[in-house]
């Protein structure tokens, strides 16, 4: 019996040594070369292989540096991101979705670009709407440059509209002629290849249960709150006949109920499937609709009959949801030359961005990019700068984050929960699982209350924000 | 004075020595990080002071020291307060209702298994839910909740209990549904344990006691009654007290069922840890995440400490 | 006699058919979830609670004299015969593997295959002649490229994309990340050899064109090469963007000097010898808008395979004449091949003698004749697949995510969490129950206090901690650069869980000591053991069962942990459960794959107590009972 702390202590060792305890934070650095390392998402398939294969040019015009990219999960990258702006260590260069670029600023941990963009020629080389995130409200200076755009095209199916007689033309111009088009699908009752079509498809619980509502809201005249950030708008009466307009679609039965509690990816699947006729979707569709039969693309009703189209136009004219990433240098880094190098190769270099847009299927942010033929000659990708240019990005404060998944999320998927609900036959009781008007209301006011709460206090915390938002608002006079 | 304190430990040293590498884990992982967590939910710590750890400021002005308690209990423009409050009831209704039906299921099962033989055998197989991770639980149950291509859907279907308009079928991931969505899986997971408890308790029980009673002239109910169930009373003590604290926890089940992972049941789905995880891992609002994690732990140490007072006298007795 | 055999039988097997009614119903979720994991995706997501056949996709039509040879994405390969009552399945050689390719010289059959490599066989019987296997090509270039190009080459991971026999020559290629070249057998020796193409990067080709005398055009990612079989050299090159159009075409066929570049809805005649693009072929508004999926051309058309149909367009108007949209000749086809009967698009089209075949999405199959017009003569239809059970998903789930890593690192830190925990309270736990000491109640209550605390209230102070020790080491650097990681590395949750559990480990353990007879220790020390040692030598043993089913509940634990390891790990050691979620997210609509992530999350837990099951059972009683 002797025998057993000691075989106890000889597993733990021995796990201890299998495991590997050595750290990897900081690279071997033997031969003189500059080594970074590159923090990316997956934004395509086979990331590290793609984002390596891009820098295959950077590494030629740049022997001295070596880059290790590494992939981190979309689920834990926020995490991560923000775990190693307050410990310190990090990767040299990496990616910030877009609307984290105002709340990682804030926090202090991204390096100054003010000199690396003048270098490159100022900030006209990128597209307007996706400028907005380079210098959020609150900061000082250029923080990250934009890589690539996440636009959302409409994908409709050619043969159903042409079998319910309606032309894509007329039916995708404003929202009128679209709920029409829809209700007309409807009243075909389409069955092709042995499957009922179903109008529209949208995507109900998700990550980003907002995203989806947010055009419809802008597209009204309505919005979240205003561009400086300082004042709410959810609670506007435009605002929630904005949300109410895209209600209307499961109300009527335009679009599955099921879908409700089905994520974009699911839908998205069903609109392959040849389940629906419309459905909106980030661009990057395109790459795996369009992929050929032979080289493992789909065979499947979605694949072989789609199109692409710019969204209809609101009442407040076409206002769009644009996402995307940004790229940002770590103010620890202790290689700031080689890593402001590799972001202006990464954002700026027009074959780098083509290189990556062609492959992901995002939209570039680098304007001279869409003078390339691959966007001038493909009509479904004619669309991209116009859906670009036709976007309206979340104001760019380091709260946002908070609103969005915190207050935004939380209560469209309540409304949404509302949504499937039957209608209620008595509006004032108010009874759980039921449809009312009243009860949407109530939940936006509701957000909007914490919205103007959250946003009383972050300006109150922060004395230096205060100062900053009247210079500003003097500036918007 | 000195030589006060240092008596008893120099004469209980073989017991100290035993007790002290738990002791010091126990100090550093459970006690000392409970008191920094008071401390931080005293503390204005966000995101925008991660950094700073411990020293982040203390709440603002004006809403007093425990300025992150009162705005999540009370204040209604507060974005954790609503969610708090909706999370509290479901997770309050979740843990009653499986404790509960896992309790009973648990004790039919154990009376049940009695009756036959082979009863190892049987007893295994009851088990193994119990075995499964909850997060696997969480996920499989998510894809089987689907409300068109779900087998519990299909299989209603298939069985003549719904129709053939699939929009009209249930929705079990969304609306109110959500909360038996999450429960019906919990206690699939936990009643084999509380099986287990029981039937191993009922082994305990001598024969003889029966055959006594039996002589006696008691009949079924009353053998039941006056013999069977006080000796249960220690095992059903542990079942209540692992339902409550375990499921009032619970984490991985409704993160994994909801959103392919994201873990947002919705008003009628979520439970108090998603809750909390969400505010403080994700927003990193650690001030008020870890006051609403302070005022969770309370509720459950009052709950703990009623469950030992009642229960005392009945642990007691088996020593 | 009969009837009292029933009363005393008679509830037994009542009670019994009960019994296993419960345990069928409650296992009936685990069984389903390891029955759903061998499902094809396609069923999970519509519904069906059973398997379904696989459809057979026609990817190549091969005519012969008497019928067609239809090979199949699936790996099915038809011979169908004319006959009079239309066209009968004369031959099936099924090889089960998906994404095949298929050439016909002659009598031999020539198939690629990602899982088994080249095999050539007997177009009649459809028997296998040879076969070099994927370990055999690999092999035969392992050694001749530098610096692990072929890594990527296991089967399975890769998938057949083209192969071609041409004259004493056959091409293949895969489509495979690691797969930069293309394999050219020689068929008299049946040697390979490796051709790479391209200065920088290699070109990686997926498809290869008889242009007639002995000229292969190899068509790849960034150009076409022409290769010369005869004196195996490349005679030409045109690359994408620069000769070549700037989109790359995906499907291409030769037309004599030419090629047929087809876009989705509109092609492009390149001519060779001219170097450019000599007419387009806008599709869009002729066809209908659907989408190209085959090509094949006799002496006076080309026609088009497409998603609404087969269409044919009169070839010699427009090699005349440059390009003039009005001169594209829509065929008028009495039997339209279209959306009714090919519902899913024709994806396959061949011609050969006066017979054009197509061959269809559903394994549909049709040949007309051309005199002027189409007509069509007979049809058929592949037999479906079979009801295969899909073990590849546990390959494919193995190749989407790192799931070795994940079952590495969660097996070590439980058993390391197990180990150290259990050791950890052995002590206290002995203590608590055999000696006597001042605090022992207060120390009792405090172990199972800590039950009633949740993890994130330990969490967020010590992730809190964590950080601020990097960060501050990071400064001083007393421990190195990095400075001292917590997060993100296996000992950092390892030594958190190990005592995180260790006053649960207390509270079990304390009651087997507690069962323990109150002499033995005393019988020891008698025997002359001090009293260390009459705890190892005699104690010890004695608890052994209690040591067990505490590690296995660790273990468990452990096992089912995410709320920690969410957060405290990183890319190279996240657990099972952090690999579940991530994986969740990102495939959300592979239901098959989830499912198998979940068998496999769940298998080594429940295996773990099948095994011990007896063990386990048995060492919770006296636990229980003496509480």
């Amino acid at each position: 019996m002797r025998k057993l702390p000691m075989l106890m202590l000889g597993v733990i060792l021995g796990i201890g040594t299998l495991m590997g305890c050595r750290s990897r934070d900081t690279l071997p650095e033997g031969d003189g070369k500059t080594r970074l390392r590159l923090w990316a998402m997956p934004n395509t398939e086979g990331p590290k292989d793609v984002l390596d294969q891009i820098l295959v040019r950077f590494r030629a015009q740049n022997p001295d540096i070596e880059v290790e990219v590494e992939i981190i999960d979309w689920g834990a990258a926020w995490d991560k991101i923000t775990t190693a702006v307050s410990s310190g260590a990090g990767a040299d260069v990496f990616q910030l979705g877009t609307t984290w670029t105002s709340s990682v600023t804030a926090m202090g941990g991204l390096l100054p670009l003010d000199g690396l963009l003048q270098r490159i020629g100022g900030d006209s080389i990128f597209v307007s709407s996706a400028r907005s995130y380079m210098k959020p409200i609150y900061a000082d200076s250029i923080t990250s440059f934009p890589w690539f755009v996440d636009v959302r095209p409409m994908f409709y199916r050619t043969d159903v509209l042409a079998k319910a007689g309606i032309k894509p033309e007329d039916m995708f111009s404003n929202w009128d002629s679209y709920l029409t088009g829809l209700r007309k699908i409807k009243a075909a009752k389409v069955t092709l290849e042995g499957q009922r079509v179903e109008p529209l498809g949208i995507a109900g619980k998700d990550w980003n249960v907002f995203h989806n509502f947010y055009p419809w809201i802008v597209g009204n005249g309505g919005g979240i709150i205003n561009d400086l950030g300082d004042s709410v708008l959810l609670d506007d009466e435009k605002s929630i006949q904005g949300v109410m307009a895209y209600l209307r679609f499961f109300r009527e039965g335009l679009a599955p109920r099921a879908y409700l509690e089905k994520g974009a990816a699911q839908v998205s699947h069903e609109f392959d499937e040849g389940r629906i006729a419309v459905w909106q979707e980030t661009s990057s569709k395109l790459v795996y609709l369009e992929r050929p039969l032979r080289e493992g693309g789909d065979n499947s009703p979605g694949a072989r009959h789609f199109a692409a189209v710019l969204p209809p136009e609101g009442p407040a004219g076409r206002k769009l949801f644009i996402g995307g990433s940004n790229l940002a240098i770590f103010k620890s880094t202790r290689h700031r030359e080689a890593a402001e190098k590799l972001l202006a190769f990464l954002t700026t270099d027009s074959v780098a961005v083509l290189a990556f847009c062609k492959i992901s299927g995002f939209a570039p942010a680098l304007e001279k990019t869409f003078q390339d033929p691959y966007y001038r000659e493909n009509p479904n990708r004619v669309l991209f700068r116009d859906l670009v240019l036709s976007s309206k990005p979340y104001p760019a404060v380091p709260y946002w984050g908070d609103i969005e998944t915190v207050i935004l999320n939380k209560h469209f998927g309540n409304i949404l929960d509302i949504a499937a609900g039957n209608q209620a036959k008595d509006p004032s009781k108010d009874k759980e699982g039921s449809f009312s008007e009243e009860a949407v209301r109530k939940e936006l006011k509701t957000a909007a209350e914490q919205i103007r709460a959250l946003i009383q206090r972050e300006i109150q915390s922060n004395p230096a924000n205060a100062a900053r938002l009247a210079r500003l608002r003097q500036v918007d006079r | 004075m000195i030589h006060r304190l240092w008596r008893p430990i120099r004469q209980y040293r073989v017991a100290w020595g035993f007790l002290l590498p738990a002791i010091l884990g126990m100090f550093l992982v459970h006690f000392l990080p409970l008191v920094q967590l008071v401390g931080i939910s005293l503390l204005d710590s966000r995101r925008t002071n991660l950094g700073l750890g411990l020293s982040a400021p203390a709440v603002g002005e004006g809403t007093g020291i425990l300025g992150n308690y009162v705005s999540i209990l009370t204040e209604k423009s507060d974005p954790f307060h609503l969610g708090l409050v909706d999370a509290v009831w479901n997770t309050i209704l979740f843990t009653a209702v499986v404790t509960a039906c896992s309790f009973f299921l648990g004790l039919l099962g154990a009376l049940l298994l009695e009756k036959v033989g082979r009863k190892g055998f049987w007893r295994t197989l009851l088990v193994a839910p119990w075995i499964v991770p909850a997060y696997v639980v969480g996920l499989v149950w998510g894809v089987f909740w689907q409300q068109d291509s779900g087998v519990v859907n299909q299989s209603l279907h298939a069985l003549g209990f719904l129709g053939e308009d699939r929009s009209l079928w249930p929705m079990w991931l969304s609306g109110p549904l959500t909360r038996w969505a999450l429960i019906l899986p919990a206690i699939w997971r936990e009643w084999p344990y509380a099986l287990l408890l029981f039937s191993l308790g009922l082994q305990t029980i001598p024969r003889r006691i029966y055959e006594a009673a039996k002589l006696d002239g008691a009949n079924g109910w009353v053998r039941f009654r006056k013999i069977t169930v006080p000796l249960l009373i220690p095992a059903g003590s542990l079942v209540l007290l692992h339902g409550v604290v375990y499921n009032a926890y619970s984490f991985n089940l409704p993160l994994m069922m909801f959103g392919a992972g994201s873990g947002n049941g919705g008003k009628q789905g979520d439970l108090l840890m998603p809750t909390i995880f969400r505010n403080t891992f994700q927003r990193w609002d650690f001030g008020r995440g870890a006051a609403a994690t302070v005022v969770l732990m309370v509720g459950m140490l009052f709950l703990v400490a009623l469950w030992y007072r009642v229960f005392r006298s009945d642990l007691e007795k088996l020593r | 006699m009969k009837r009292s055999h029933w009363r005393r039988r008679g509830p037994r097997l009542f009670w019994g058919a009960l019994v296993a009614a419960v345990a069928l119903v409650n296992l009936m979720p685990l069984l389903w979830m390891v029955f759903s994991s061998l499902k094809e995706n396609r069923d999970l997501q519509a519904g069906t609670l059973g398997f379904s056949r696989s459809q057979s996709r026609v990817v190549a039509l091969l005519p012969r004299r008497e019928g067609v040879l239809a090979g199949t994405d699936n790996g099915d390969i038809h011979l169908m015969r004319l006959e009079s009552q239309g066209l009968v399945v004369r031959g099936t050689r099924a090889m089960g593997s998906w994404g095949a390719a298929y050439s016909l010289q002659e009598e031999s059959l020539w198939v690629l295959s990602g899982e088994d490599g080249i095999l050539l066989m007997d177009a009649g019987s459809l028997s296998e002649r040879k076969r070099w296997s994927i370990d055999e090509i690999r092999q035969a270039f392992v050694d001749r490229l530098p610096g692990g190009v072929w890594a990527d080459l296991t089967p399975g991971s890769v998938e057949a994309s083209s192969i071609l026999s041409v004259g004493e020559q056959v091409f293949a290629t895969f489509r495979s990340k690691g797969f930069p070249g293309v394999i050219a057998l020689d068929r008299k020796t049946g040697g390979l050899r490796f051709l790479v193409f391209g200065q920088e990067l290699p070109f990686a080709i997926d498809q290869f064109l008889d242009l007639g005398k002995g000229r292969v055009a190899m068509v790849g990612d960034k150009g076409v090469v022409l290769w010369q079989t005869s004196n195996s050299r490349s005679t030409d090159q045109f690359l994408w963007g620069q000769d070549l159009p700037a989109e790359r075409s995906a499907l291409v066929v030769a037309l004599d000097d030419s090629l047929l570049l087809c876009q989705r809805n509109h092609a492009e005649v390149f001519s060779l010898p001219g170097r450019k693009v000599v007419r387009t072929l806008d599709t869009a508004s002729g066809l209908r808008g659907g989408k190209i999926l085959a090509v094949t051309a006799d002496e006076r058309r080309i026609w088009f395979g497409t998603a609404s149909g087969i269409y044919g367009i009169d070839r010699r108007a427009g090699a005349v004449q440059a390009t003039q949209e009005d001169s594209l000749d829509l065929l008028p086809v009495e039997h339209p091949v279209g959306n009714a009967w090919m519902s899913s698009g024709v994806l396959g089209v061949a011609y050969s003698g006066g017979r054009l075949w197509m061959g269809g999405g559903q394994g549909e199959i049709a040949m007309g004749r051309i005199a002027g017009p189409l007509v069509m003569e007979r049809d058929g239809r592949l037999p479906q697949g079979e009801r295969t059970i899909r073990l590849e998903n546990y390959r494919d789930l193995w190749q989407k995510m790192d799931f070795g890593l994940f079952l590495r690192n969660s097996l070590l830190i439980s058993l390391a969490v197990t180990f150290l925990s259990v050791f950890l309270a052995l002590f206290s736990a002995y203590a608590l129950a055999r000696l006597r000491f001042p605090g022992k109640e207060a120390f009792g209550l405090a172990t199972l206090a800590t039950q009633a605390i949740p993890g994130v209230a330990l969490l967020i102070p010590l992730f809190m901690t964590f950080l601020w020790l990097q960060k501050s080491s990071r400064e001083t650097k007393w421990f190195g650069e990095a400075g001292v990681q917590l997060v993100g590395t296996w000992w950092g949750v390892t030594l958190l869980y190990s005592v995180f559990f260790v006053p649960f480990s207390i509270w079990i353990l304390r009651a087997f000591f507690q069962a323990l007879p109150r002499d033995l220790e005393a019988a020891a020390q008698l025997d002359g053991c001090s009293s260390w040692g009459a705890f190892y030598r005699v104690v010890l043993p004695a608890v052994r069962p209690g040591i067990l089913v505490t590690g296995v509940y660790v273990f468990l634990s452990v096992w089912d942990e995410l709320l920690f390891a969410w957060v405290l790990t990183a890319e190279k050691t996240y657990t099972v459960p952090v690999g579940v979620r991530l994986f969740a997210g990102n495939y959300q609509t592979r239901f098959d794959l989830m499912m198998a992530a979940a068998t496999v999350a769940t298998l080594p837990v429940l295996a773990m107590f099948f095994l011990l099951q007896r063990r386990i059972i048995a060492g919770i009683a006296p636990g229980l009972s003496r509480r």
